[in-house]
């Protein structure tokens, strides 16, 4: 009688055991590797982030913007279309370089970690943002070898960058004073022209954060809207903003 | 003999655990089917009744029209306008009944939800769509809107996608792919008044109260279920009906923010 009893409470037991031991991880993640990004994430990532990765640790209240809700697992700094999960380098890189805002760099960069460590802790904030699959990056065609700075500006009127950034690109449109971010807080449309970029300055950043738009901001994916050949003359004008000569 | 009880325990242990392991994948494709099955359905009775409120009505949003007034129009507008009858129906609110896992087919429009950005509004205000449905989004106005869906999980808005469309005559199509809420709220951050809710649902016994108020939900088999109603600014109603043959009550879903 016991023994019938226990071969049902046991399994039970167990189903219990797996079900409500810690948040629901990512299906094939490394369990070490996911223990020592765990680790690691407490000692860097925590203070901000906070340590259910919620994105309210105690330092997030001086910070604007503040920090990601890693829960919800929607990234800003994407190669993937508007909608889906970062890929792991799209993670990687964000953890090496931080993210720089107007206000400053807001997300240290943490270049100083082993790159072993880094990549830990893409497995743990993958497990902590419920991403099992990493979502396919856009088509990302040959850079032109000059950009066609006339043809950019024409697109930056044609696509209405300016409804934001502002006619010459200074972040003071008619839009950039109601933005708000996916929380209902106040965000401003970024200054172009002081050449400080989140996802990075190289053509080929600001061609995929046009494309792909920065999720959980206001600013949308134009992949559709454009031609790759204008969204590559865009991607210059935007650079031409803060850096002379650009096709030098 | 102590070594053969240990030797058994241990076996139950391991049998014990390769059923828990085999009970929790089962659980789990289970969860992952748990699909809604469209059946005919005989003798399906028909669920009515009526929204209401009776609070203290929140302040109006007003937002005045900063921009594009050529398109947009002026003055000011409320994103979330709430409207309470004087016998106190409520317009708009979405009435679901939950937990139900086979009936009727979903029917059209609700098969091909549609969004329209039209001076500067969204065309439906609030609409129905099954769960991972393709929202087809069309812009007729001549300047920048930025379609941004986000599903409201409590307090958390969780960006879904967000799509530029700076032309009049623009159509794009997305995946409303969400991950535990059934609501989600559209934004245009160009326009910062523009706002239209979609209420996903698993199956299609789920509607929306008229304009007096009333609903109506057809074709539902037997059983006891549980009646929510929800509207995006009056909060949300809950009852338990026993759909069963006989009478059926004529339901007052009161709602509380």
């Amino acid at each position: 009688m016991l023994n019938k009893r226990s071969s049902i409470i046991v399994p039970l037991l167990l189903l219990f055991i797996a079900q409500y031991s810690g948040p629901a991880l990512a299906a094939g993640a490394d369990p070490a590797l996911k223990a020592a990004g765990k680790k690691i994430y407490m000692r860097e990532c925590a203070a901000c982030h906070g340590v259910e990765g919620d994105g309210a640790g105690p330092g997030a209240y001086i910070l604007n913007p503040r920090p990601r809700n890693l829960q919800l697992g929607v990234f800003k700094l994407r190669s993937t279309p508007t909608g889906e999960n970062p890929t792991d380098q799209d993670l990687f890189k964000t953890i090496t370089r931080g993210i720089s805002s107007m206000a400053g760099a807001m997300m240290p960069s943490f270049q100083e970690l082993p790159a072993k460590d880094r990549w830990a802790l893409v497995t743990y904030v993958k497990a902590v943002a419920g991403i099992d699959k990493a979502g396919k990056p856009i088509d990302l065609p040959t850079k032109p070898r000059s950009f066609d700075l006339a043809l950019g500006r024409q697109v930056y009127e044609r696509l209405q960058c300016a409804a934001c950034h502002g006619v010459d690109g200074l972040g003071d449109g008619t839009s950039s004073l109601t933005l708000k971010d996916a929380q209902k807080r106040r965000i401003w449309a970024p200054d172009l022209s002081r050449g400080q970029f989140k996802g990075g300055a190289m053509p080929r950043d600001i061609y995929t954060r046009i494309s792909t738009g920065l999720d959980g901001t206001p600013m949308p994916a134009y992949a559709s809207k454009a031609k790759p050949n204008e969204i590559w003359a865009l991607s210059g004008y935007v650079l031409s903003l803060s850096k002379k000569n650009i096709n030098d | 003999m102590v070594q053969l009880r240990e030797e058994l325990s241990r076996r139950k242990f391991v049998v014990a655990g390769a059923a828990a392991t085999a009970w929790y994948a089962l659980a789990g494709a289970a969860t992952a089917n748990a699909a809604y099955q469209e059946i005919n359905v005989s003798a399906g009775r028909t669920l009515t009744g009526r929204v209401t409120f009776h609070g203290t009505l929140p302040k109006p949003d007003e937002i005045t029209i900063s921009k594009d007034n050529t398109h947009c129009g002026t003055g000011s507008v409320d994103p979330d306008p709430v409207k309470v009858n004087s016998d106190s129906s409520v317009h708009n609110t979405v009435v679901a009944i939950q937990g139900i896992s086979k009936g009727k087919s979903w029917q059209t429009p609700h098969t091909t939800p549609r969004i329209i950005q039209e001076r500067c509004r969204f065309v439906p205000y609030i609409q129905l769509a099954p769960k991972r449905a393709v929202l087809e989004i069309t812009n007729k106005d001549p300047l920048l809107h930025n379609i941004h869906a986000y599903e409201i999980i409590g307090r958390a808005r969780r960006n879904m996608f967000n799509i530029a469309q700076p032309a009049a005559g623009q159509v794009d199509k997305h995946i409303m792919k969400t991950r535990r809420s059934n609501i989600v709220e559209v934004d245009c951050d160009a326009h910062n008044w523009m706002s239209a809710w979609i209420y996903l649902s698993d199956h299609p016994y789920v509607t929306l109260s008229d304009a007096k108020g009333n609903f109506s939900i057809a074709d539902i088999p037997a059983g006891k279920f549980e009646i929510i109603a929800w509207h995006p600014v009056l909060g949300k109603a809950k009852q338990t009906v026993d759909i069963k043959p006989g009478t059926l009550p004529n339901l007052d879903m009161k709602l509380k923010i």
